[in-house]
């Protein structure tokens, strides 16, 4: 099964030690970690003061604390609405209220993504 | 005593199965998880009812021979480490909870009974009643906890384990057994009021005034509806300033305090950490519980209250998250939750050190002590890991400062002894005192202490043990 890379673990911020356990989680389904083959883009998740960047790309994932320049999606919310969505909270609701923002893709591009970010 | 024969008249007690002088055996009693230096007993024994605990003692008194009470070993301050060797009076097979009074609200149990044992009891066959119940694991002695003023998810509320204890069985050091608190004068085990409080010649005293083979503790009404949340400060004075505005409204079972590096290294698995700037540097745990469900939505909404209340002040918190939902995304979330709770993520590293210095003291000088004792951990290159909570409704505050190491790189141990020498002192320096404390950190104590009080528990001691064979060597007794 592929495994989220990341450079040293013990610096990763909370929000990326988070999200690398929510997509190492999503990833030991064989069903999900499909969609990271031809996933090619660069996430920047913002939440709350804490920024992390997800590099997929040619079938592996890569992860790392602080935001990539020119992400191909950028994403912002509070430290408790990415918790919320992260185990099945509606993102719909979130982002209709403005307590989620999303930035640089269409929301139907950002399925794929949101399947591997959220159990 | 030749050590066969004393093995000889030990086997005659209690049976030779239950006798062990073998060298496996003693060095598993001679040291601890800690920095403290290892020591073996001469021999280990397990008796299994107070007949045999005050033969033992009372051959022990009779040829001098020291005596080292001891449990499972977790106290990691090396208390149950025989520093004269001697006997190890090991107490698990004494694990009889004896009797669940329900109207009275106490158990009444031996030394062997663990928090596994008393919570799976509560749990499963008395499931209105709960006891508290700590960070450690559940093999370990809620009696000791208790003795040594330890502390547990209900502390905020309660304060200290000791508050707990209504009555004592005690097997004093010449060999007579006592009954203390409620116990000396009722066949209810119900509190220590009003007789004088003679329950403190043991509390605190590690074992060195004698062996407590009975305790009546207190258990509480468990409610239908418990919740648990996680609010994440991004520095000390924001964080301190939550948990004592939480604290003083008295609603919450359990108002905790963890650092950074606590929840990192339970999902990291690293003890080699790095914070983020834009990292919260501490998280306040709290558990609230209730009867009904409006008493549970208004005790969350205080905390949503206070959080906003405090931003207002210009104090940034982040708003509450769930417990529940962490432990959907990683179970381990609930080691911080759920106690008792197995230590693996603090221990399991090469080496397997585990240290720490646990002190209370004033809550006005909780943000001067931790801002102190990160700035020491950090020198030492310890990431600053603290456990925090204040205690019986706000009166006094816990710091506990932790530090895993390897333990077979003698240049870290030696880091670590320096390291909780500074730590201490600095701690004493603030108004704080250590609990557990291990003989170098009682050293520290004696030295600052009140000379009269220090004479009071030397006098104290020799009159209750007057051929100094209790655990000699711990308090500087």
């Amino acid at each position: 099964m592929p495994e989220v890379i990341v450079e040293d673990v013990g610096a990763l911020n909370l929000v990326a030690l988070i999200t690398r356990e929510l997509i190492n989680k999503n990833l030991q389904d064989p069903n999900k970690s499909k969609l990271i083959r031809h996933l090619n883009c660069t996430f920047v998740l913002k939440a709350s003061r804490m920024t992390m960047t997800v590099i997929f790309k040619d079938g592996e994932v890569f992860l790392k604390n602080g935001a990539a320049p020119k992400p191909t999606v950028y994403i912002e919310a509070g430290l408790n609405d990415f918790l919320n969505i992260g185990v099945g909270g509606s993102y719909v609701t979130a982002l209709i209220t403005g307590r989620l923002k999303i930035r640089g893709i269409k929301l139907w591009k950002l399925l794929p993504i949101l399947k591997l970010v959220r159990i | 005593m030749e050590k066969a024969e004393l093995a000889r008249r030990l086997a005659e007690i209690i049976g030779s199965e239950y006798v062990s002088g073998d060298p496996d055996t003693l060095f598993i009693y001679s040291h601890d998880m800690t920095e403290n230096e290892p020591s073996e007993p001469d021999l280990v024994v397990m008796p299994d009812s107070v007949e045999e605990v005050q033969s033992i003692v009372r051959l022990a008194n009779e040829q001098r021979i020291p005596l080292t009470p001891f449990v499972a070993g977790a106290n990691v301050g090396g208390l149950a480490i025989p520093r004269e060797g001697g006997i190890v009076v090991d107490l698990k097979r004494m694990k009889r909870i004896l009797e669940v009074n329900e109207d009275n609200m106490y158990v009444i149990i031996e030394p062997g009974v663990t928090f596994g044992h008393l919570r799976a009891c509560l749990d499963n066959e008395h499931p209105r009643f709960r006891y508290a119940y700590p960070l450690s694991p559940p093999y370990t002695s809620v009696m000791c906890n208790a003795l040594l003023d330890g502390l547990t998810n209900l502390s905020t509320k309660h304060g200290d384990m000791s508050e707990w204890i209504n009555s004592l069985e005690v097997v004093l050091p010449t060999g007579e057994v006592v009954n203390i608190g409620a116990a000396a004068a009722s066949k209810y085990w119900f509190g220590r009021a009003p007789l004088p409080d003679l329950a403190g010649l043991f509390i605190s005293w590690q074992g060195t005034t004698g062996i407590v083979t009975k305790m009546a503790v207190q258990i509480c009404p468990k409610y239908k509806y418990r919740k648990r949340m996680f609010v994440m400060a991004y520095d000390i004075d924001s964080f301190f300033a939550f948990v004592r505005r939480c604290a003083w409204t008295q609603l919450y079972d359990d108002i905790a305090g963890f650092s950074w590096p606590a929840a990192k290294m339970m999902v990291a698995r690293r003890v080699k950490l790095t914070r983020d700037p834009d990292e919260p540097e501490l998280g306040a745990y709290l558990d609230f519980s209730g009867d009904t469900k409006k008493e549970m939505e208004f005790k969350e909404a205080m905390v949503r209250d206070i959080i906003k209340e405090l931003k207002d002040k210009g104090i940034e918190l982040e708003p509450p998250l769930l417990v529940d939902d962490l432990v959907k995304i990683n179970p381990d979330y609930l080691k911080l939750a759920e106690f008792p709770t197995t230590l693996d993520f603090l221990i399991d590293y090469g080496g397997g050190g585990f240290t720490w210095v646990g002190s209370y003291g004033p809550m006005s000088k909780s943000e001067e002590g931790t801002k102190k004792l990160f700035a020491v951990m950090e020198k030492y290159g310890f990431p600053p890991f603290l456990v925090t909570r204040p205690m019986k409704g706000a009166h006094y505050q816990v710091l506990r400062f932790i530090a895993p190491f390897d333990k077979s790189d003698q240049e870290q141990v030696k880091k670590v002894r320096e390291l909780c020498r500074e730590m201490a002192e600095s701690l004493l320096d603030l108004g704080f005192i250590p609990y557990k404390a291990p003989p170098w950190a009682a050293e520290l104590i004696l030295k600052r202490a009140d000379p009269n009080w220090v004479k009071l528990l030397k006098t104290i001691k020799n009159t209750l043990d007057p051929n100094r064979i209790m655990n000699p060597g711990k308090w500087g007794l």
